[in-house]
């Protein structure tokens, strides 16, 4: 697998937050873009994330490759993806294991799969493909999900570990995701939490959750819970410091205050950010088309 | 795996909901949920979904129409036109087509979701290099628009509809015919009234009619085609 750089502790690029970011440069390692919502848009979107990408490194978070999908690969969006990538210097490119519709519909919702051989061969070639495609190794969060198959015959955290090992690819661990999932499903989070590889882990996200008591919904609102910090903790120990980005998607609030949930694992994973303006930050680590 | 994909779709998205049945075949419980709760779960986010990224393109149909009305809408033009696309930016193309083809929603209203679906298509639109120097030009020359420019007309005075819309206000449509042209400049989609006189002469050059057509079709006194071109290249309609 390739391998990819530690950027610290980001922040999702989000259109409430577009003119603080610019006007004040924030103390952030990087940012991390929605790739649809930039692929098509010639408009402010689009300036905006240029001039984030000439001060911060900048990753591209997909939800719409549908790697589970049984419709074709959609070369059309690859293609776009790849040249959004090149022109802001991505440092990867991550998407969900998930699908998102089938027969040409698209649900945009992040639709989980049941874990099985079939499937998990299925997985594998497709990342392999995109990944040639993309001319770099894909990296693969980890999903939330409110339901489990009939059909699946393992463990998400055993079948995302083959998938990675057998794709070669990176992972992104969403430990809300996890957190959200064992809920929902009743097992244990430190047990995935602790199968997943270090030197597969390229990245981790952290968000805030609404619980309804008989199941959990990953909202991205709201502060992330004391049991998911104490898993973030508990990773952390055992791989070290990893980029971590802070999703609130949902009531987004001002920005200080999603800086400062960052914060709280910039200081939980030891991280240094940098203290003034981030010249030449942008271009201080590698990129995936350099 | 494809089957099994199909009929998760429709289990979620479908008009009806899936037999009891056959989610217990596929779906297990949980320790609080039964299948089909569990099933509900995304059946219930997806028309939201839907709403959601709707009711941002049209804003404006969302206030006048009100939020439970609107919701209904969404779900008809859902079954009739379900997203194709790997963007929601496009999800809403067919809604003024579906609102005046499927609904009874007043013309008026149906003419505000033109104005919006321009509005959507311009925000997105490339940018390119602004046209800096009109000299040079003759009778045979085309003066291409930017791409975010959308030239319009309209029965209803849809402009006034919208800024009611901002103020958070109430407007009762008046039949009036309404040209418009809204655009983007500096990254801000703007909207402009024009005359019938503009909008034709605007529209032919938009359509890559050269000036010497556009010029035949309306006629303009020469101070009149001095004053429009100084506006409208000040505003940035022209590429370079």
């Amino acid at each position: 697998m390739k391998s990819f750089p530690n950027l610290g502790i980001g922040l999702g690029l989000r259109t409430p937050h577009y003119a603080h970011i610019l006007g004040t440069t924030p103390r952030v390692g990087w940012f991390e873009a929605l790739s649809e919502n930039y692929m098509d848009s010639g408009g402010r979107p689009r300036f905006v994330l240029e001039q984030v990408a000439e001060r911060y490194p900048v990753v591209l978070h997909g939800v719409s490759m549908s790697i589970g999908g049984t419709d074709p690969l959609d070369f059309d969006y690859l293609r776009k993806l790849k040249a959004l990538g090149k022109h802001v210097n991505a440092r990867w490119i991550s998407d969900h294991l998930c699908w998102t519709g089938v027969m040409g519909r698209n649900t945009h919702d992040l639709l989980p799969l049941p874990y099985n051989a079939e499937v998990l061969r299925h997985c594998v070639d497709r990342i392999r493909v995109v990944s040639d495609f993309l001319e770099t190794s894909l990296v693969i969060e980890n999903p939330s999900s409110y339901v489990e198959f009939a059909e699946s015959t393992m463990t998400e955290w055993d079948f995302l570990v083959q998938m990675a090992e057998e794709a070669d690819c990176g992972l992104l661990l969403d430990v809300n995701n996890v957190y959200v999932s064992s809920f929902n499903h009743a097992f244990d989070p430190t047990k995935y939490i602790d199968a997943i590889p270090a030197e597969r882990i390229v990245q981790i996200h952290l968000a805030g959750h609404t619980n309804y008591g008989t199941h959990i919904i990953d909202t991205h609102t709201g502060h992330i819970i004391d049991e998911v910090w104490q898993l973030y903790g508990r990773l952390i120990d055992r791989i070290g410091s990893v980029s971590t980005m802070v999703e609130w998607d949902a009531d987004i609030p001002e920005f200080d205050v999603v800086l400062a949930e960052a914060l709280k694992a910039e200081r939980r994973a030891g991280f240094s950010l940098p203290v003034e303006p981030l010249e030449g930050q942008a271009e201080a680590c590698p990129t995936l088309y350099a | 795996m494809r089957d099994a994909q199909v009929w998760m779709l429709e289990a979620i998205t479908g008009p009806e909901e899936p037999r009891p049945e056959d989610v217990a075949q596929r779906i297990l419980p949980s320790r609080t949920l039964t299948p089909v709760e569990r099933v509900e779960i995304y059946r219930g986010m997806y028309p939201m979904r839907m709403s959601e990224a709707l009711g941002t393109d049209y804003a404006a149909i969302v206030h006048f129409l009100g939020h439970h009305a609107f919701e209904h809408l969404v779900e008809d033009y859902t079954q009739l036109f379900p997203s194709r696309s790997y963007t929601f930016n496009r999800f809403g193309d067919h809604f003024p087509e579906f609102l005046a083809k499927h609904t009874k929603v007043q013309r008026a209203y149906v003419e505000l979701a033109r104005l919006e679906l321009a509005i959507t298509h311009v925000f997105d639109e490339e940018e390119v290099p602004l046209l800096t120097e009109l000299g040079g030009l003759d009778l045979d020359s085309t003066l291409p628009t930017i791409p975010a420019l959308r030239v319009l007309s309209f029965s209803y005075d849809v402009d006034a509809l919208f800024d009611a819309f901002h103020a958070k206000t109430t407007a009762k449509p008046k039949r009036v015919k309404t040209y418009m042209v809204v655009f983007r400049k500096d990254y801000a989609v703007r909207r402009r009234k024009i005359t019938q006189r503009e909008h034709t002469f605007l529209r032919a050059l938009s359509e890559g009619k050269t000036l010497g057509d556009a010029i035949a079709l309306v006629s303009p006194t020469q101070e009149e085609l001095f004053a429009w071109f100084r506006d409208w290249n000040a505003a940035g309609f022209f590429a370079g």
